[in-house]
């Protein structure tokens, strides 16, 4: 190493050489694909093209990410350990600023050489929109390296600014477009590329300046809602008599962490949000019903989101394994995970109780119901008797399902094994995603196939839901049955009593709110549906997962 | 009262209790009567190990320095004049033992160790008045 | 009043056996040891020796994968409430969490142990100098471990479990700790295991040591009859070997020119006959510290001369 520099671009390069090497090779792959194509006369697959630049792109973004974490500031910022060395700061943030900038320009004009080649960009229009894209794309990582360092203190700003700048990125470059479509005569390329390329210079002074606060004891950390939170938590008034057990202490300690979560996050949305736009529409009678589904939507959403926290034996830590301070108290498994299903209790109750308050006031006070009053007149003729019941069981069934969205997790979270944990979130991200995806591709396949066959639906489909039903109550039953059975005989017979109470509600609710005119005998999957539903088996196999956990 | 104990010196701890605790005596700073600090208070206040305290009081006990009381403690004992003087002198005989030890390894002779002590006696005379 | 010796009948902590591996390393190779009752059992070994492996295998954080572990005479994976519920344990990294104020800590801590003595916690609190309304994420390090081993003490466990307690701590908190220690012990009936790379410590305090090297145990038993059987030797050589002497019976040697110093272990009766064969006197002997006869195990035997 001759010189700092050289030594500064080193270090990039050995950090980074597995990214370069998959840049490379996407362009490399790429690049062959369309000298192959361009000899056969095909047609390039363009969306193959289009999500390997992307992804080069991506590598590219996280090769010149140049951050590590500081642990006496707690934060991902500009690497801590570079501020020793004899380097003044303007060429600390120089180097990997010029050399991304070098590198991207590079990559890109790769990309258009080797690749696009077919005839895309023959014009000269299409000579000039290359360069603005280069321009922006400069631009844009050296404004991602700026917020990236600069806001190192400020997570949750700083993810929020590099979600919004991202969406911006791809607007922003397809400016010129908008300004020749919508007829913008002064957005043009020759006026916008000046315009970004004088923003250049202007991020390196700001990445200049507070990398130097940085290094000389500056830079904020100054987390202004956790501050909030715990001078209102010094000010509330705090119990000060003992716990009366250990299962009271260790509910203590859980609700302390997290139970308070879902209740604030939907409170906040509907008292911060959802309040005042319906006071301000409150004239409106198609709001109500649109609004209405998403608030009763959102507690189970926000359930199956803050359900992936619960599961772990620590709420805010990626790692998971149990940490030594609760592996060391003397209490046992099956209590931990009790505890936790308590407070998820506790939580969902406040929650659907707020959000019965918030319905009921709403309907009662200042929402304009003209839209929904038709199909509550309906529904109060189908059922005269049990309507109030009805609706009472049907608040009680979506708080036992956001409820077993919250602890559904406890058995791969608290295993401490991250294959378990990630693939089994994976699978329940990428399935549903998949079906999606699958559905979209073959939508006309899926609405000839409804036409051919209308009763399918009705017959078939109905009863091949409700075996494959039977067939998963009668795998949840067996595991349930195993999995309760290493637990210690006083929790299982208290969580049996608890799952034959909730089944039952669900049960009640199936039968009570069973369609009037049942033609297709829907009724008795709608029966299933209510046994499968509330967590048995998953919640067996939490205490013996974390015992596994605990005593590695 | 005051001990200082030294574990790297090479010399187990009890003994150095025992040596210290001869020395105060010997020395007029501990009394007859006077009472020795319970096991677990010196043991706290040298941080070492209450068994080795024990044992070092045992071992006063059998020589005869102190005795122990029951339920109220240990107490520096009567007999002390006896041992004191039985403990100087075997106090002396081991520095005389290691200063004889020096001098046959650097070859000097007795007589010259002889005058020697009368030199050094005569050095604090002239330093005391 | 005659002190409780510890009973050599009822072992607090019995290992058998024990082994465990972590991937292609052997962490702990086939080790034995029992601690009695009522007695300070100091466990010694370099950094990775497999200190904090063993304690994790007493806490029950750990499975045993070959050998046994019993603590009380129990499982302590298989009855982890009623073991946990006599051990008071003090680590070395501080993992409180740092959420929580003290008076929070004293309260939830308190719940788990039937046996707390609430007016002995205050007494520490105000000894240790905490502020009860501090978090715990804003106390030092050495407050920190103040208040770890007033959690671990309060309840006046049967065992207390020390993890390399001063490790990075300064001398007054060291000597808190130290005074823990000392204080559990002095009561009826009550042992404390801890493991330290700080041997003054551990000569100052303990009754029976070990010492761990590479996983195996290669020294245990009471630290008087351990530091009895070693001596340390130093030889005068008439004529400067040429390469370092090869002394039987020897731990380890150094020195250089004419003079060698010799560590031995228990080997005394021979080494006169030993050093007179290969030309050399006996010109001093002296019992080493702790400190020099665990580099003499560990240490590969030769401590290389600055030249």
């Amino acid at each position: 190493m001759r010189s700092p520099i050289a030594a500064l671009t080193w270090e990039i390069w050995r950090r980074g050489r597995r990214a370069a090497a998959a840049v490379v090779g996407c362009i490399a792959f790429c690049a062959i694909i369309n000298l192959i194509v361009h000899n056969t006369n095909g047609r390039p697959p363009s969306s193959i093209f289009g999500f390997l630049m992307v992804l080069s792109f991506a590598f590219l973004l996280g090769l010149f990410n140049c951050t590590e974490f500081n642990s006496t500031r707690e934060w991902n910022g500009f690497p801590y350990r570079l501020f020793v060395l004899p380097v003044p700061t303007w060429q600390l943030v120089a180097v990997p600023m010029v050399l991304g900038l070098i590198a991207i320009e590079g990559v890109y004009f790769a990309w258009v050489k080797l690749v696009w080649t077919h005839g895309q960009l023959d014009n000269p229009d299409a000579a000039k929109a290359t360069l603005w894209w280069a321009v922006v794309l400069g631009a844009y990582l050296t404004y991602y390296q700026v917020t990236v360092w600069s806001l190192a203190g400020f997570r949750i700003l700083r993810s929020i600014v590099l979600s919004v700048g991202g969406v911006s990125s791809i607007l922003v470059a397809c400016l010129p477009f908008f300004g020749r479509v919508l007829n913008w005569p002064w957005i043009t390329v020759e006026h916008l590329i000046p315009i970004v390329l004088t923003t250049i210079p202007m991020t390196f002074i700001i990445a200049w300046v507070t990398v130097a606060r940085q290094r000389h004891g500056g830079g904020r950390r100054r987390n202004f809602v956790k501050a909030l939170m715990e001078w209102i938590t010094d000010r509330l008034p705090r119990r000060t008599k003992k716990f009366s057990s250990p299962a009271a202490a260790q509910f203590w300690f859980e609700w302390r962490r997290a139970g308070l979560l879902l209740p604030a996050a939907v409170g906040f949305a509907l008292f911060v949000v959802v309040a005042p736009i319906s006071w301000a529409t409150r004239d409106d009678p198609h709001f109500p019903g649109a609004t209405f589904t998403w608030i009763i939507v959102l507690p189970i959403v926000l359930g199956i989101i803050l359900g992936k926290g619960f599961a772990k034996a620590e709420f805010y830590s990626r790692n998971l394994s149990v940490p030594t301070f609760l592996g060391v108290r003397p209490i046992s498994d099956a209590e931990i995970v009790a505890a936790k299903i308590k407070v998820a209790a506790v939580s969902v109750l406040i929650t659907w109780v707020m959000v019965g308050a918030f319905l009921a006031a709403w309907f009662l006070l200042c929402a304009n119901t003209t839209e929904l009053q038709p199909a509550l007149y309906e529904f109060r003729i189908f059922y005269p008797h049990s309507w109030r019941l009805i609706i009472a069981l049907c608040f009680v069934g979506l708080a036992l399902l956001t409820w077993s969205f919250l602890i559904g997790e406890m058995w791969s979270g608290l295993s401490g094994k991250n294959s378990w944990y990630f693939g089994s979130i994976g699978f329940q991200v990428s399935a549903p995603l998949l079906i999606m995806v699958g559905c979209a591709i073959w939508s006309n396949e899926i609405d000839a196939f409804a036409k051919r066959h209308p009763d399918f639906l009705k017959i078939h489909f109905i009863q091949i839901t409700g075996w494959v039903l039977a067939v998963l109550i009668m795998m949840k039953m067996w595991l349930a049955a195993r999995s309760w059975s290493k637990v210690e005989p006083r929790q299982s017979r208290r969580y049996v009593i608890v799952w034959a109470a909730g089944t039952l509600c669900l049960v009640g609710f199936a039968m009570l709110a069973r369609p009037p005119l049942d033609v297709e005998r829907q009724f008795h999957v709608y029966l299933l549906l209510a046994l499968l539903l509330f967590p048995f088996a998953r919640v067996g196999l939490a205490p013996l997962s974390l015992n596994k956990n605990r005593a590695r | 009262m005051q001990i200082h104990i030294s574990e790297s010196e090479g010399i187990p701890i009890y003994q150095q209790i025992v040596s210290q605790v001869r020395y105060l005596i010997a020395a007029g700073r501990l009394q007859t009567g006077d009472e020795l600090p319970p096991i677990r208070v010196l043991a706290e206040q040298l941080t070492v190990n209450p068994n080795t305290v024990a044992r070092a009081y045992l071992e006063l006990e059998h020589a005869g320095i102190v005795t122990k009381r029951h339920g109220s403690g240990t107490y520096v004992s009567e007999a002390r004049n006896a041992v004191t003087q039985r403990e100087k002198t075997k106090i002396l005989t081991k520095r005389v033992d290691a200063l004889l030890t020096e001098a046959r390894q650097l070859d000097v002779e007795l007589s010259e160790v002889i005058k020697l002590l009368h030199e050094r006696d005569a050095a604090m005379d002239e330093v005391a008045k | 009043m005659k002190f409780p010796s510890p009973s050599s009948a009822e072992a607090v902590v019995s290992i058998t056996n024990l082994s465990r591996r972590f991937g292609a390393k052997a962490a702990l190779n086939d080790v034995s040891l029992y601690v009695p009752r009522g007695c300070v059992f100091g466990l010694v070994g370099e950094n990775g020796a497999g200190k904090t492996t063993l304690i994790k295998h007493i806490l029950g954080l750990l499975r045993a994968e070959a050998g046994s572990v019993r603590v009380f005479g129990l499982d302590p994976i298989g009855d982890t409430v009623l073991t946990l519920g006599r051990i008071g344990y003090l680590s070395e990294t501080p993992d409180l969490p740092g959420w929580m104020r003290v008076d929070e800590l004293i309260r939830y801590t308190q719940a788990f142990y039937p046996k707390w003595d609430a007016a002995y916690a205050q007494e520490l609190l105000t000894q240790f100098g905490l502020n009860p309304t501090q978090r715990l994420n804003t106390l030092s390090k050495g407050q920190s471990a103040k208040a770890g081993l007033l959690v671990a003490q309060a309840h006046r466990p049967d065992l207390l479990l020390l993890d390399e307690p001063s490790s990075g701590l300064d001398p007054l908190v060291r000597r808190t700790i130290l005074e823990a220690v000392i204080r559990t012990v002095a009561d009826e009936g009550r042992t404390v295991f801890f493991s330290s790379h700080l041997l003054e410590e551990i000569e100052r305090v303990s009754d029976h040591i070990a010492m761990l090297h590479q996983g195996k145990i290669v020294l245990c038993g009471p630290l008087d009859e351990i530091k009895a059987q070693h001596r340390q030797f130093t030889l005068h050589f008439e004529v400067p070997p040429a390469k370092t002497p090869v002394v039987a019976g020897a731990l380890s040697i150094s020195g250089r020119g004419k003079e060698w110093t010799v560590i031995c272990n228990g080997a005394r009766a021979e080494l006169p006959s030993v050093a007179a064969k290969l030309g050399a006197q006996i010109v001093g002997e002296r019992a080493p510290s702790l400190n020099e006869i665990f580099v003499a195990h560990a240490g590969t035997g030769e401590i290389p001369v600055p030249a």
